[in-house]
């Protein structure tokens, strides 16, 4: 009855054959998955879940707004509007629609989309005062950025 | 192994989807100094959601799951009520005359988009151009609640256009294939017949 070999004593080594495999997924994961994120948030942002949502095509022609509560505690929990990097008051979309402007040609300037990405939580206050603003600065494409759900 | 890792990386491939932003889209109406031209009140359906999360259409309160059916009447009138949209009755006949009667060149180009429509999904009705469902908010509205209202107006719209492709194509309105030129049509036929009629009323309260 020797047809099974008495094992021999002492762990065998792991071979490290596979580790380059390994190594590759594991690359190739994160790269895939990655978003690249081109401004920090400031503000705490849960979107509110729609059913009947568009996509926004051309990731080029939209230019975001962000509205929620700090993530810092210090800075108090009534929500703040965010643009690019920093905290920013009412009165400056109107340079920052500007400024979006610049950067696109003549042509595709009509056609940038002003994405709100609001917390659900957030009063309709200052969104009502920032589309307000939206418009005066001619503006007026813009989108209810929104989560898939429901 | 090699087997295996080809097996993840295809698998990993396959189920992680890149974040796309998408979203309610919407177009503010133009800043003017002047007023806007009154609209008739039964070409203008107003939704008012107030600070607790209750909707008010027209004076009256409803849940968010009336909303779709509301949106449905409202630009259908099928009872050709008074207070909502007088419809406009299209039959190729009344196309044909129109157009020969027509004058202006914005008349005649209504007209023949009209003419096409009709000859794409037979006699139908049109609501005029310029009705709106407008929702309004207080200043407390919580904006989970505001996008709630925003979404079941959306669903009452694609409910209505489905309604229309499938009885003229039997199809559904988010299945008609925009690349080819004769669902393009189909789509700009569904459109014209239902509108995306949902306005943004800020000038309202203010």
């Amino acid at each position: 009855m020797s047809r099974f070999k008495e094992k021999k004593s002492g762990t065998p080594a792991i071979s490290t054959a596979s580790l380059p495999d390994i190594i590759f997924m594991l690359l190739f994961f994160f790269m895939v998955t990655t978003v690249m994120r081109e401004t920090d948030l400031l503000v705490k942002i849960t979107l509110p879940e729609a059913s009947e949502t568009t996509k926004l095509e051309d990731k080029a022609l939209v230019d975001y707004l962000y509205i929620g509560p700090p993530m810092s505690k210090e800075l108090g929990t009534e929500p703040v509007l965010q643009l690019n990097d920093q905290f920013a008051k009412l009165n400056e979309i109107d340079p920052w629609v500007s400024a979006g402007n610049e950067r696109r040609d003549e042509v595709l300037r009509p056609k940038i989309t002003r994405s709100l990405k609001v917390d659900k939580e957030t009063a309709m206050k200052i969104v009502t005062d920032v589309k307000q603003e939206l418009r005066k600065s001619n503006a007026l494409k813009i989108n209810y950025s929104t989560a898939q759900g429901r | 192994m090699a087997d295996i890792a080809f097996l993840l990386l295809i698998f990993f491939l396959v189920t992680t989807t890149l974040e796309v932003d998408a979203g309610l889209p919407r177009r503010l109406p133009v800043a003017s100094s002047d007023k806007p031209s009154p609209i008739p009140e039964r070409n203008l359906l107003q939704v008012l959601v107030k600070e607790q999360g209750a909707i008010m259409v027209r004076g009256k309160q409803v849940t968010a799951d009336d909303l779709p059916g509301l949106v449905m009447d409202f630009l259908t009138n099928p009872t050709n009520s008074d207070d909502r949209p007088a419809m406009i009755a299209l039959t190729p006949e009344r196309c044909a005359m129109e157009l020969t009667a027509a004058r202006s060149e914005t008349g005649i180009a209504l007209w023949r988009q009209r003419a096409v429509a009709v000859a794409v999904l037979g006699a139908y009705r049109e609501p005029p151009s310029g009705v709106q469902i407008i929702v309004t908010t207080a200043n407390g509205t919580r904006y989970a609640d505001f996008i709630a209202v925003q979404d079941a107006l959306e669903q009452g719209i694609t409910a209505l256009r489905d309604s229309v492709s499938l009885t003229a194509f039997g199809k559904r309105f988010a299945e008609l294939n925009e690349v080819d030129p004769t669902g393009m049509l189909r789509i700009q036929v569904v459109r014209r017949a239902v509108p995306h009629a949902i306005g943004e009323g800020i000038w309202a309260d203010r």
